[in-house]
């Protein structure tokens, strides 16, 4: 039942969003877009852009397949049991968690030679699948970093000006403003108030960055409604609280 | 009646249904023609936007609400004489309510296109129905604009339910007479009516239970969409005169209709002897009183906006006669309030072609009134330093005559393919075949 | 832009989050996130970091969203904060999509080598040919400029169009001073002015409507009286307690006659006492159709009241404009204002030069470089072309290519002030230090950039006397120099700073000094306190009148001269009178208007002996019937895509006539024949009707009553409104049906004072920049479908010589009983626990049912879904929704600001946002360079608003109707008793309402 109300929700929400990328030319003083009533045949409209909302399980194909596991994994397990924030690190204090700067990923990995890590095949294994994954182009992550930064083994500046293009794998409609800092702050214990993973999943225990929440509205309400964190960090004021986090202009601006 | 037998007033009656008519035909295409104007329109609309039509804010509803407020009131009469005075037992009902039926549920499928057209994502107006959805989020039960949403919907399934149980004795006597699949249809849609008592004996008690389930349909739908407007601090819309003001108004619209439908009609399809001119005097003197009653709510608004003492609600009703629309407001006067006082004369009210134009100045006096109550209020609201003079553009005009496209291709359908007089009801005061005839025969 | 994307630019909340509801663009793959290669320091995504600059001539601060310019904020750092809307435009010219990527020689894109070496060529050819015309320049720029061209020994002229070298010349004369005098009207309880659009255009109107403020507030004693003396009522005017219309030409009698009476009264001496010996008063107020006994009433007032007098502008500056601005200097030394109202020297802006002088520098130039002026544009009936393609060279700085400018012409960007480096003197005791705020997007060189590079290449070097300041050591060991050796413009203001800083006797090391600077925006200077002696003045010229229809000219509020007229904003956003946008128009009065038989749906035609223009027509009360007046500021007839063909160019009507004693252009004095045009007006009037048929929407109080009312005066008790419908036998609680709202935090409120307000459109302008407004253009328009957020309504409520036009800033009311909430049928607009009306966009179905019911016809609706050039979309603000056709959008009080401050205090353990920062949040209110606009908690008695809120001056607009706004305005107050709304409207019972909340 659910899902069918989502998917009917969804339809409407397609309708509405089929607007026509270049409606106008360059020069034009007063560019307006305009809607497509009968969309091209082929045209992707379901799984673009923030249409995919409401499919948890929805994966890109990243252009680096960076393991998480290797790096926030439990140590027991083989990781090295990075902080989240470690990497992501204006998500305190930020809206935006932040990606970091392929200088961040050099700034260790000049010392790492990928010849001798690519022996070791535990690097490059999905501990889902069990199976080495590779990129597009058949190359190992390590490799891969070399290449965007295309710096001596050794030097410690990144040359190549180029970005790495991450695939966005979260990706909220733009008229939701999401803050990643209100969230992750530390709490009274001292504990984030919502952990990553309670959004994110178990990101430790996988390789490339998979959604695992619908991040529909309705999904977002139910924490605010009733995450435990609200009555811990507010006491008496947790009532209120409660109340200005359902405005919709807790999000929505 | 006298001289007509059962069987005559059936092959009299049905002759539409095989005889193809020229007339008839350009009519239909004509319709067509017009709806397609009307659909090109909104789908400009659909892709640009809104800003297509004249819109010219803070006028921001405009011809298409007008249109949607003039086609419920259409429906209005239909109601009423197939409901109410079936209730009174006014017998001059029997020639002309199928037909006005019809109308009503023609002009209420118009109508309900309006609201659509004129939303700016229409492709959410679904957001407007209450149903449970992943967003915890629903409509907002204080606006009038949900109540019109359940207003309307109740009113199109009630008057349809109500259509379709008057058509069944009808339809099975369509069926006796046409051969081939059209027979499998007809049978199909009366339930297999077979006139026997039993049947009438339910018939009439489900006809009766839902003639009064639509009465207070007639009075209420009408209400509410006056509420848009009455709910509204709006100067000029912001009075408690808009119900029955409203209702009025739309009876009189109604009435206008009828009369511009079955003339035609009568002569188009022979049928003198159903619908006699006795039939077209009553509908006149409808007019004559709702169109008293109508020129009695103007006068009232404008005392009650004097005597209220009230420099925003007296400015708008200043502005109407006086300012930019005064052209729009000695329209509506004029037609709605000064011709109509024609039918005072029986000449006129026994003339056909008179009633027949008459009936046009109305329906053309009943557009603008809506035109004047929506244009002039948003024109000329509180704040003068945000006055405009808005005018609708060829979009609007275009979707306006789409929406008359629409509903005449429904209505000379129907004719087309049902009984468009009551069979049943004409028998009722047919006199009985008797064995004697027979025998004289 | 394909060169940004390489640009180390992070792109997640930066482009994506601003392309909003309309990006939800299915065509598009999965959206990519580009982090950074090296993070640099001081950005943090999607946080916002502040750079104190000066743009515009406004010491402002820069908002930086990930290395982006989004907004322009007023700097807290100065005492008169606010922002002018050019400053706050100025992003605009950064991202403007058609301005010049890199140089360009003869039209061709060419490199800087290319470009410069050409230059260097023409220059060495003749280095004594070389000219300069420019407008104003100050600081470190002009003293490159001079040093520059004086060292290949050729010319620099200074001229701008509605400049100030009337003025300037007549203070060398009276004083002998080197700067145009500054006008400090903060003291003052008599403000005369002669045309000076003191408030908008003319000078430092910045510091002027901070004064202005000042002189009107109670706080002040005395209420100040304004008296406008000129033939048209301009923006400035319109403020005015009382107008003496003058016969277009006279001004400078009434000046004389004007300080002859004060000088009767105070007494006078010297110079002043020879100049004013012959004059005749009688003779003069008759030939300016003024009564003699209100000129007397004005002296008395002059004469025993602290005063400033303002000279005249470009509306009333003639063949005897210096003559003008004499006597006005003079009255206001018999008067007694001189060294406390009227600062000597107050105003250095340069070197300044009319326009005669700055055509007699330019003629014969080998090689002419033209700064940051359209001069063919710009000069009468485009004179100065001639001088121009005289020039075997020219070498034009500005980011497009100006009008008129002849073959070959070499076009050297220097992008845009937020981009560079320079240093400009605000007023006698600022100098503002201009860093740019973002990385230059396009291939340009500053000003200053330009000329170092240019005197280091190999043929200029040798011509060059390299500079002369002595330099010392740099403490903090960055190399900086003032001469031509400078590595660049950067380390060559950083020389003259440390000059500054080593002569000031500052013992604290220059690098902390600089630091300070930078943070600040600048550094005090020391100011020596300025009394000068009048020397013998010249005999003053006869004034040339003109027989029928005189023509006026005013500059654009927002376009001024027209050099602002590729920036969108100001042109979309309405003239705050006319309410006209995209065009030029002409004003008449309501008796001229019947003779011709026009209004404002039609076009005049406007013809002089040098040539003839069609505007549009805008009837106004405050025009005399002998005169047309016509904006300058549009016109265009190359340009950008925002300036090209919008409008006429009234310079073409102007002839050879000049002002006798310093031979700048006289503006006025030109005969003009008006007949009704052909076309129809196309502009749209966006400021409805003019007159609120006594409705009190915009309401005055009587200054006698306000100067008299105690501190505990009952709230609202100078604001009377129709007391309808609340009947005073019915209890006020059972006015509601629905429940008083909860606001248990906050109910978030504003105050704006009509009276301080000037309607100078800054809080539109600040509106549209942070919140992503869009740009209809004249097409929408003219079904007035204007986006901004705030309407300034302009109503005319005076006659004859007291105009009293009120200025009513409207937006969203964010009304307690919201008429808009209950009619929305799917809850897209709510009230909000913190007293806000919420609009979510994304649930707008657009049925529009809340605008109809909006009293206030403060709502918004997209009838198209407005976008932006590509360029544009780096100027949007990321924390705001773009809004998609068929969205109904309203003042939101920048809830994304609101929420910014709670966020960040919770993040600090602090729950309630204190007063001192909601006090100037919202856009709007940190812009308005009156302080006419106050933010805040009304739930908290203590906080500034609820105090304004609950002062005997306050209302609510149209209370009558109960729906509990959180604004607040302010009466304005009147210096003639108003007509009492109950009677004058007539309406109504005679109690007021304003004790509702």
């Amino acid at each position: 039942m659910k899902i069918i109300l989502i998917l009917i929700g969804l339809g409407g929400a397609l309708l509405g969003c089929q607007m026509d990328p270049e409606p106008y030319t360059a020069d034009e003083a007063f560019p307006k877009g305009q809607h497509i009533l009968f969309p091209p045949a082929g045209a992707d409209h379901v799984t673009a852009g923030h249409t995919t909302l409401g499919d948890p399980d929805y994966i890109e194909e990243q252009p680096l397949m960076f393991n998480h596991a290797i790096h926030s994994g439990a140590v027991e397990d083989g990781g090295m049991g990075m902080e989240c924030t470690y990497c992501h690190s204006t998500a305190r204090h930020s809206a935006s968690a932040g990606i970091p700067s392929t200088q961040g990923c050099w700034n260790c990995h000049k010392q790492i030679n990928p010849a001798l890590s690519m022996n070791d095949d535990r690097n490059w294994t999905n501990p889902e699948t069990g199976e080495v994954e590779r990129n597009a182009s058949g190359k190992g992550a390590l490799e891969t970093l070399d290449e965007y930064c295309g710096a001596e083994m050794g030097t410690p500046t990144c040359v190549n000006e180029d970005p790495i293009p991450w695939n966005r794998v979260h990706d909220l409609p733009d008229f939701s403003h999401f803050n990643h800092s209100m969230h992750v702050r530390l709490g009274a214990d001292g504990e984030p108030r919502v952990e990553c993973q309670e959004c994110h999943g178990a990101m430790q225990e996988k390789m490339v960055a998979e959604r695992v929440s619908s991040l529909l509205m309705g999904w977002c309400l139910e924490c605010h409604q009733d995450h435990p964190s609200v009555d811990e960090n507010y006491g008496t004021q947790s009532e209120l609280r409660r109340a200005e986090l359902k405005d919709c202009y807790t999000c929505h601006k | 009646m006298s001289n007509l037998t059962y069987g005559q007033v059936t092959k009299d009656i049905i002759r539409p249904l095989f005889k193809p008519s020229l007339l008839h035909g350009l009519a239909l295409v004509t319709a067509i023609a017009c709806l397609s104007v009307g659909a090109y329109c909104w789908k400009l609309q659909l892709e640009q936007g809104l800003g297509v039509a004249g819109y010219e804010p803070p006028v921001m509803w405009g011809v298409y609400i007008t249109t949607f407020v003039f086609w419920v009131g259409i429906g209005h009469a239909g109601t009423l004489i197939s409901a109410i005075l079936f209730l009174f037992r006014a017998r001059w009902r029997t020639g002309v309510y199928r037909a006005s039926e019809a109308m009503t549920i023609f002009a209420v499928l118009t109508a309900g296109l309006f609201p659509i057209l004129h939303a700016g994502r229409c492709w959410y107006a679904y957001w407007l129905f209450p149903y449970p959805n992943q967003r915890q989020l629903w409509p907002n039960f204080k606006s009038p604009l949900v109540w019109d949403v359940f207003a309307i919907s109740t009113y199109l399934t009630i008057s349809a339910i109500f259509f379709y149980i008057g058509l069944i004795p009808d339809m099975a006597a369509t069926r006796d007479k046409v051969k081939g699949f059209g027979k499998r249809v007809y049978g199909a849609l009366c339930l297999g009516w077979r006139g026997t008592d039993n049947q009438w004996r339910h018939y009439m008690a489900a006809y009766g239970f839902f003639a009064a389930l639509c009465t207070p349909l007639v009075i209420s739908v009408h209400s509410v969409v006056s509420w848009d407007f009455a709910m509204s601090s709006t100067p000029g819309w912001h009075s408690t005169i808009f119900p029955p003001y409203f209702v009025a108004g739309a009876i009189f619209s109604g009435c206008a209709m009828v009369l511009t439908l079955l003339i035609p009609m009568r002569s188009l399809f022979k049928w003198e002897d159903y619908l006699t001119i006795w039939h077209f005097e009553r509908l006149a003197q409808l007019c004559l009183l709702t169109g008293a009653i109508l020129t009695y709510a103007y006068a009232t608004e404008y005392f009650i906006a004097w005597y209220s003492d009230n420099p925003y609600e007296w400015g708008t009703f200043i502005y109407r006669p006086t300012g930019d629309y005064a052209w729009a407001f000695w329209l509506m006067v004029s037609c709605n309030c000064i011709f109509p006082l024609a039918l005072w004369f029986k000449k006129v009210r026994t003339s056909l072609k008179w009633l027949f134009i008459i009936s046009l100045i109305i329906n053309v006096g009943m557009w603008f009134e809506r035109f004047n109550i929506i244009a002039t209020s948003l024109a000329h609201m509180f704040d003068p330093g945000a006055w405009v003079y808005y005018l609708p553009n060829r979009i609007e005009m275009g979707i306006l005559v789409g929406s008359f496209g629409w509903f005449f291709m429904w209505f000379l359908l129907f004719v087309k393919v049902m009984p468009s007089v009551a069979i049943a009801e004409i028998k009722e005061g047919v006199r009985p075949p008797l064995k004697a005839d027979e025998v004289t025969t | 832009m394909s060169k940004m994307n390489r640009r180390d630019f992070f792109r997640v909340v930066g482009v994506s989050g601003t392309a909003g509801l309309v990006a939800c663009d299915p065509k598009s793959p999965a959206e990519q996130l580009y982090p950074y290669v090296i993070d640099p320091e001081e950005i943090t995504p999607g946080l916002p970091t502040y750079y104190a600059t000066v743009v515009e001539g406004c010491s402002v601060l820069a908002k930086v969203r990930e290395g982006r310019v989004v907004h322009i904020e007023s700097n807290p750092n100065r005492e008169n904060a606010g922002v002018s809307p050019a400053a706050q435009a100025s992003v605009q010219e950064t991202y403007d999509p058609d301005r010049a990527q890199g140089p360009q020689v003869g039209g061709a894109a060419a490199s800087w080598d290319e470009a410069l070496g050409t230059i260097a060529a023409a220059v060495a050819a003749n280095p004594a040919g070389t000219r300069w015309l420019g407008r104003y320049r100050t600081g470190s720029l002009q003293a490159l400029i001079s040093g520059f061209v004086s060292g290949l020994g050729g010319q620099n002229a200074h001229w701008e169009p509605h400049g100030h070298s009337v003025l300037a010349n007549a203070a060398k004369i009276a004083w002998g001073s080197s700067a145009p005098p500054a006008f400090d009207m903060s003291g003052a309880e008599v403000i005369v002015s002669f045309g000076a659009d003191f408030l908008h255009t003319w000078s430092d109107s910045g510091n002027h409507c901070a004064g202005w403020a000042q002189a009107r507030s109670k706080d002040n004693g005395h209420i100040a009286h304004f008296t406008a003396i000129e033939p048209r009522v301009s923006n400035t005017s319109a403020k005015a307690d009382t107008w003496l219309s003058t016969r277009p030409g006279t001004e400078a009698g009434v000046a004389r006659a004007l300080a002859k009476l004060v000088a009767d009264e105070k007494g006078s001496t010297g110079a002043a006492k020879a100049y004013l010996a012959g004059v005749d008063v009688a003779a003069a107020a008759s030939a300016a159709g003024i009564p003699e006994e209100k000129l007397k009433a004005l002296a008395s007032a002059i004469a025993s009241k602290p005063s400033v007098v303002f000279p005249g502008g470009v509306t009333t500056y003639g063949s005897d404009a210096t003559d003008l601005a004499l006597a006005v200097l003079v009255l206001n030394q018999v008067a007694g204002n001189v060294g406390t109202s009227v600062l000597p020297d107050g105003n250095p802006l340069g070197p300044i030069h009319s326009y005669t002088e700055a055509m007699d520098a330019v003629g014969g130039a080998e090689v002419l470089f033209i700064d940051g002026l359209d001069p063919v544009f710009s000069s009468p009936s485009g004179a100065a072309q001639e001088v121009i393609a005289a020039a075997k060279l020219v070498v034009v700085f500005g980011n497009s290519m100006p009008e008129g400018m002849p073959e070959g012409t070499i076009l050297l960007p220097p992008g845009s002030e937020l981009e560079t480096w320079g240093d400009h003197q605000l007023g006698h005791s600022f100098m503002a230090l201009q860093q740019p705020a973002m990385k230059p997007l396009y291939n340009t060189r500053s000003v200053g950039d330009a000329l170092l590079s240019l005197s280091k290449h190999s043929q200029i070097a040798p011509l060059l006397a390299n500079g002369t300041e002595a330099v010392p050591t740099d403490d903090d060991g960055g190399s900086s120099t003032t001469d031509f050796a400078a590595a660049d413009f950067q380390s060559f203001i950083k020389g003259r700073w440390n000059n500054m800083h080593v002569a000031s006797g500052d013992v604290a090391p220059f690098s902390s000094a600089w630091v300070q600077a930078l943070r600040v925006g600048g550094i005090n200077l020391a100011t020596t306190p300025v009394s000068a002696e009048l020397k013998a003045l010249p005999a003053p010229g006869a004034a040339t009148l003109v027989d029928g229809t005189t023509l006026l000219l005013f500059s654009h509020q927002n376009l001024l001269d027209g050099r602002h007229a590729n920036k969108a904003w100001l042109q979309e956003i309405p003239e705050t009178l006319s309410g006209y946008t995209w065009g030029t128009w002409a004003e008449i009065s309501p008796a001229t208007a019947d003779r011709l038989g026009v209004s404002n749906k039609h076009t005049l035609t406007i013809k002089s002996a040098s040539g003839s223009i069609e505007a549009g027509v805008s009837v106004s009360k405050g025009m005399r019937d002998d005169a047309v007046a016509v904006v300058v500021g549009n016109g265009h007839k190359t340009g950008n895509r925002y300036s090209k063909d919008y409008g006429a160019n009234p310079a073409v009507l102007v002839n050879g006539l000049r002002d006798a004693k310093s031979g700048e252009v006289a503006w006025l004095g030109t005969s003009v024949e008006i007949a009704k045009g052909a076309a129809d007006n196309i502009m749209s009037k966006l400021n409805g009707h003019t007159d609120q048929d006594g409705r009190p929407l915009a309401r005055a109080s009587y200054v006698k009553d306000v100067e008299e009312a105690g501190p505990d005066a009952e709230t609202g008790s100078l604001a009377p409104g129709l007391g309808i419908p609340l009947d005073p036998r019915i209890p006020e609680d059972s006015y509601d049906m629905y429940p008083e709202p909860e606001h248990p935090t906050y109910r978030f409120g504003m105050s704006i004072d009509l009276d301080s307000c000037t309607g100078c459109t800054s809080c539109q302008v600040a509106c549209a920049s942070e919140n992503n407004i869009a740009i209809a253009g004249p097409e929408q328009h003219r079904k007035s479908r204007y986006m901004g957020w705030i309407r300034m309504d302009a109503f005319w409520e005076g006659e004859g010589d007291n105009p009293d036009v009120r200025f009513l800033p409207v937006m969203c009311q964010q009304c307690s009983h919201a008429p808009c909430e209950g009619v929305c049928p799917v809850l897209a607009t709510y009230h909000n626990l913190d007293g806000l009306n919420a609009m979510i966009y994304n649930r707008c179905v657009g049925t529009r049912y809340c605008a109809n019911n909006c009293p206030y016809s403060a709502r918004r609706f997209n009838y198209h879904t407005f976008r932006w050039p590509e360029s544009y979309n780096l100027m949007l603000n990321p924390d705001v929704s773009t809004r998609e056709m068929g969205v109904m959008e309203k003042c939101t009080f920048c809830i994304q600001r609101i929420r910014y401050a709670k966020a960040n205090h919770r993040a600090n353990g602090i729950d309630v946002v204190p007063n001192d920062v909601l006090e100037s949040l919202p856009a709007c209110v940190s812009a308005c360079p009156t302080g006419a606009m106050t933010f805040g908690n009304l739930k908290d008695e203590n906080a500034t608003v609820s105090k304004i809120a609950s002062g005997p001056r306050a209302y609510q607009m149209l209370d009558a109707l109960n729906t509990k706004p959180g604004v607040r305005y302010l009466t304005k107050v009147v210096h003639t008793k108003p007509v009492d709304p109950h009677h004058g409207g007539g309406h109504g019972d005679d109690h007021s309402s304003n004790d509702n909340h």
